[in-house]
């Protein structure tokens, strides 16, 4: 039993070992806690991305990522594509308007 | 080695070294919006960083200022009558947290650590919470299972024959805990041996275990603790879910809700559950039915009020159908029921409950809410065992009306409110070609006052006291105490110690005594049970290694002043029951380890002890088919938000048999059941919006020999289905999809 957690524990610490780690922190049109919460949870389905936080005071979302398997360009546009402005480039049309009322940018507060 | 020590020590004391120089004073203000988007300070909330020591509490305009160690760092604000705000901070600046209203009437739940199974640092109530997270771990099916990864409240079948499931709290059965929906009784009389059945799995948001005796705010039972379960909620669940699960055993469910926000103030959502067995297992070839057939059918429809000022409602109702059949094989209900052609069992459930909550807030003064819940249940119940039928009806009316706030100021607060529980039980009772009907009216007002003394953080108190008049049996009082002290904010010691009482109910609380050819004879009048419990937990949360680790562990005691006995020790054609006369308690002790291995990886490791013994017929004897020493160990694996591993090993010690009749008989059971291992896995796979899921339970096949003594003469005096002490069916694979819309 021992010897399954030291494997398991060893696999990880090695894929940790080969991973290229990079940071990116990326402006969006986030506004309320069902924003944030989706953001951070699509991004983890986005090749090389491990890890998604946003600040909603900020709007800014930070993304630890592996830069071997993709790159600031793709995480933003997978943004875009979940519905939300990312930095200069404009929400994808089509998601922005499948977004949840809190989400969108005419409406202010939240609830 | 030496070498090795000396680079050890120096990492330490440059770690130590660069964490000073790292530490960074952080300013702020916690604040709320109110009504008309005003930005407003919350005074005295506190603020500290997520698992570790420093921290402070905000002043009276909300600002507050202290020192971290290092960035980034998570930190916590939280206030009483507020939802907490955990926000991870990456640069130094002057901070504004934004505080949310907690709901008015629902326990606030303190979350200081995102840990599927969180033990609150902050409740001076030993409180285990089951997640959403947690929840998952187990597929299937209801209530009953979401307990099969937690140490703390064991689950199994009471017979061979029903498929009724007991839980087991402190090691006492299920009717000395407290259920609760959303802090409404649910489980009382005739819905005690199924109730657990009755609320999907997939329907609940999360599930707080209360260990030891509860507050008196949820009424004078809950001998041994309390387990509030909330079903998912309008405002924040999915907007559509679908859940379909089918298992080896050719048990098919399927889960639906949908929630919907109808204006500004009204949400409402729908529930939708069924599950169908009708495939005849015998794998033990004992010509009886290895697991019920089954037919459930529920229904819930909730709604939400919010009026964004003062006022705050809740409406629901639920309507439950179900229906469960089991005995031998070749059993036909329509031609074999009330014969001794074949045995068989049947009970069919018809349930309905609505009930509604009112809440008013007082924005400039957070503290003072005024709560209100009442709920009205309809529940009938036909059963017959073989030859004996039983055929009940409860009606249940409750209300509960809470006020609280602050004496003075936010160290002083209390609750205070009145309560009613009003009972109609019609039973109707029939054992060898003899029925006996009885009808009881309880109708129990109470009073009650809870004070909650909150010293600088580091100590809490609460005292409770609760008057209740029931109409057979008179005056009750009830005092309760809970205290907590932080040694730091990672070492904590609880106590609490209080009184409970509960009118039994022998027939509905022990339904599965009747799948058994014993006669069920009273040989007193039933009087009330009471009994008192206390206890200590101590809470430790450190770094092993750099990982982060929790050390629950926890003694208990309960013994009773009264207990109406059903003892299966002393006449082998009866279970008697009477009033306890000598001892009758009960002593836990747990302890549990959660452990992350590395990112992603946590285990569990439990222990437990559990002693219960009774005084039957004048010999104090342990109780029967409970394992003294219990433990379980849980390993969750998840690399990343797609995948999800799970696996679960349960190892349960010997068990005293219930006496059985048949000396000489080549099937007479030993004394003692034997000790034995069960092991279940499931693996989940995420998609954006689909899951799809695999499992087995049972994974090695490990099952009880002759679970039935004497199937093959169900009508003679020896038969008996009572005595299960292990699992009756061997290894069940399911799989099933969930798919949801946010």
């Amino acid at each position: 039993m021992k010897n399954i957690f030291l494997f398991a524990a060893l696999i990880l610490f090695s894929i940790n070992l080969y991973a290229q780690n990079a940071e990116v922190k990326i402006k969006t049109s986030a506004i309320c806690d069902k924003c944030k919460n989706t953001i951070e949870r699509d991004l983890l389905f986005e090749k090389g991305i491990k890890k998604a936080s946003l600040d909603l005071d900020s709007k800014v979302v930070t993304v630890a990522y592996n830069s071997k398997k993709t790159d600031e360009q793709k995480i933003r546009t997978a943004i875009t594509k979940i519905g939300y402005d990312a930095d200069t480039l404009a929400a994808d049309s089509v998601a922005y308007s499948k977004l949840p009322d809190c989400c969108k940018k005419d409406v202010t507060g939240h609830r | 080695m030496k070498f090795n020590l000396y680079i050890f020590i120096t990492l330490v004391m440059f770690m130590g070294t660069s964490a000073m120089l790292n530490a960074q004073s952080i300013t702020g203000t916690v604040l709320e919006k109110d009504s008309a988007g005003k930005e407003i300070p919350v005074p005295f909330a506190n603020v500290y960083e997520v698992g570790a020591k420093s921290g402070t509490q905000a002043n009276e305009a909300g600002k507050f200022s202290f020192s971290l160690p290092g960035l980034p760092a998570k930190i916590v604000a939280s206030s009483v009558g507020y939802v907490n705000d955990t926000i991870q901070i990456t640069e130094i600046k002057e901070l504004k947290i934004f505080l949310r209203k907690g709901a008015t009437i629902e326990e606030i739940t303190v979350e200081s650590k995102r840990q599927s199974l969180g033990f609150s640092t902050v409740k001076p109530i030993n409180v285990e919470m089951l997640t959403g997270k947690e929840l998952l771990k187990a597929a299937c099916c209801n209530l009953s299972e979401s307990f099969e990864t937690n140490p703390t409240v064991n689950v199994s079948y009471t017979d061979a024959i029903t498929g009724a499931k007991e839980i087991r709290m402190l090691g006492l059965a299920g009717i000395y805990s407290q259920l609760l929906t959303e802090n409404i009784p649910m489980s009382r009389g005739l819905a005690s041996s199924f109730g657990l059945t009755f609320i999907p799995g997939p329907w609940i948001e999360s599930i707080q275990v209360t260990k030891g005796t509860g507050s008196v705010v949820n009424g004078f039972e809950s001998t041994t603790g309390q387990i509030n379960v909330e079903l998912k909620k309008p405002e924040t669940a999915e907007k559509f879910y679908v859940n379909l699960y089918e298992a080896s055993t050719l048990n098919t469910e399927l889960n639906m809700y949908h929630s919907k926000k109808l204006n500004k103030k009204w949400s409402e959502m729908l529930f939708v559950h069924g599950n169908l067995m009708e495939k005849k297992w015998d794998d033990n070839n004992d010509g009886f039915i290895d697991l019920p057939l089954t037919r459930q059918l529920s229904i819930a429809n909730r709604w939400r009020y919010d009026s964004g000022k003062r006022l705050e409602s809740q409406l629901g109702m639920k309507l439950l159908l179900d229906e469960r059949n089991g005995g031998q094989v070749s059993f036909d209900e329509a031609r074999d029921k009330g014969t001794t052609n074949a045995f068989g069992t049947g009970i069919s459930t018809t349930r309905y409950e609505v009930y509604a909550k009112a809440g008013l807030v007082f924005p400039e003064k957070p503290e003072k809410s005024f709560g209100s819940m009442y709920s009205f249940v309809y529940h009938n119940q036909d059963a017959f065992f073989g030859l004996k039928n039983y055929d009940a009806t409860q009606k249940n009316f409750y209300a509960n009306l809470i006020f609280q706030n602050t004496l003075g100021n936010k160290n002083h607060a209390y609750k205070t409110g009145l309560s009613l529980q009003a009972d109609l039980l019609h039973e109707n009772f029939t054992q060898n070609s003899v029925s006996v009907r009885s009808d009881t009216t309880e109708i129990t007002p109470g009073i009650f006052y809870e004070y909650t003394l909150n010293a600088k953080d580091k100590f809490t108190a609460v005292m409770g006291l609760r008057a209740d008049y029931h109409n057979g049996y008179g005056w009750f009082v009830v005092p309760r105490l809970h205290a907590k002290y932080n040694f730091t904010p990672d070492l904590i010691l609880r106590v609490s110690g209080g009184r409970s009482f509960r009118r039994p109910h022998p027939l509905a609380d022990n339904i599965s005594v009747l799948a058994s050819s014993r006669n069920i004879l009273f040989t007193e009048n039933i009087e009330p049970e009471i009994a008192w419990n206390y206890g200590a937990n101590v809470t430790a949360i450190f770094h092993l290694f750099g990982l982060e680790t929790t050390l629950n562990t926890d003694y208990y005691r309960t013994f009773f002043v009264n207990q109406f006995i059903a003892d299966s020790y002393s006449d082998s054609l009866n279970i008697l029951f009477y009033n306890l006369d000598g001892e009758s308690f009960s002593n836990s002790f747990q302890t549990t380890l959660n452990l992350e291995l590395a990112e992603g990886v946590t285990l569990r490791l439990a222990y437990k002890n559990d002693d219960v013994r009774s005084t039957y017929n004048g010999k104090l004897q342990s109780k029967p088919l409970v394992a003294m020493h219990k433990a379980l160990a849980n390993v969750a694996w998840e690399p990343n938000i797609k995948w999800k591993f799970d696996y679960t090993l349960l190892w349960e010690g010997k068990k005293k048999l219930a006496y059985s009749s048949a000396a000489g008989n080549e099937n007479v059971p030993p004394a003692e059941s034997p000790e034995f291992v069960t092991m279940n896995a499931q693996v989940t796979r995420v998609f954006k919006k689909w899951e799809i899921y695999a499992g087995a339970e049972n994974l090695t096949g490990f099952t009880q020999d002759n679970p039935i003594i004497s199937p093959e003469n169900p009508f003679g005096n020896t038969f008996d289905a009572t005595n299960i002490w292990g699992p009756i069916m061997g290894r069940k694979i399911y799989a099933g999809i969930r798919y949801s819309i946010r």
